[in-house]
């Protein structure tokens, strides 16, 4: 039996709010800060302001999905610095390794309450990309930001 | 809790995980750790380890990998006389009963969900001591 079909608006309730709790977990547990939710953007072809995002491709409810967790080079360096204690100022081959995992982490996550609402979501590897944007053209996009006190900026997107 | 001296390998084919685990077990006070990125480098780094007479005595494998994922690895561990008895704690970004059990079939030591903190690690790594050795002991 394949998984429940969705339409979008219960895309948005129910995998959204599992892959905003992951992200949230996910940054807490680095940060030591749970980072505030700022106002979600639903749109076609988001660009959106970051420079860095790490993806992972899924079908969930019959939907073809992707999801993106993407950053500025200054968040995913104090992001990156949290979490290994090594200071960096690029994105390296170590800072992008370190926005896969990330988006590994979210998605492994997020995995877990969504197969047990029934939605059984493959494992997947991420892959990371610096031209993330071309990604996002004609497609429906959910925009969620998410900021915490000390100013570090992390978005995440799911396009179907 | 294990011994300072223990000699760990730790395996993710994402470098930061890697660098997460070496340096939260180096805070626990171990410095013997050898690093893999998939379970058929690791399988190849055991074999040498133990040829060596210093045996990889943990295991501490990210599940999701290519090549050959962290459970490919426990199963083929545990079938080998040399690394049967080897505590081997999986590490996940997810939590799924089905994968418990999957694990738990495959003679799992523990496992730990990721992101964790170094206590939640060290809690993971006493309870797979006490698995190992309490019951030896007693």
């Amino acid at each position: 039996m394949g998984a429940p079909k969705i339409n979008k608006d219960f895309f948005r309730a129910i995998v959204a709010r599992a892959f905003i709790n992951a992200v949230e977990k996910t940054v807490e547990t680095y940060t030591g800060e749970r980072p505030r939710q700022g106002t979600h953007e639903i749109t076609y072809s988001l660009n959106p302001p970051y420079e860095v995002a790490g993806i992972v491709d899924f079908k969930c409810g019959g939907m073809d999905v992707m999801m993106m967790i993407v950053f500025d080079t200054s968040s995913i360096c104090s992001l990156y610095e949290s979490m290994l204690a090594e200071k960096v100022t690029s994105l390296t081959p170590e800072v992008q390794d370190c926005v896969g995992e990330l988006a590994n982490i979210t998605y492994g996550n997020a995995k877990t309450p969504l197969s047990a609402e029934g939605y059984d979501l493959p494992m997947a590897r991420p892959n990371v990309s610096l031209t993330y944007q071309e990604r996002l053209k004609d497609r429906s996009c959910l925009h969620l930001p998410f900021e915490t006190k000390t100013n570090l900026k992390i978005g995440l997107i799911l396009a179907v | 809790m294990f011994d300072p001296a223990t000699y760990f390998i730790v395996i993710d084919d994402f470098r930061t995980m890697r660098v997460i685990v070496k340096k939260t077990l180096n805070q626990l006070g171990y410095s013997n750790i050898i690093e893999a990125e998939d379970g058929a480098q690791a399988f190849v780094i055991m074999q040498k380890a133990h040829a060596d007479g210093s045996p990889i005595q943990c295991v501490v494998s990210d599940w999701n990998m290519p090549n050959m994922s962290g459970l490919e690895l426990l199963k083929k561990c545990r079938l080998d006389p040399n690394y049967k008895g080897v505590p081997f704690m999986l590490v996940t970004a997810e939590n799924e009963q089905k994968q418990v059990i999957e694990a738990a079939k495959a003679g799992v030591s523990n496992y730990i969900v990721k992101p964790f903190s170094v206590t939640d690690f060290q809690t993971k790594l006493t309870q797979v001591y006490a698995r190992h050795f309490k019951k030896a002991a007693a």
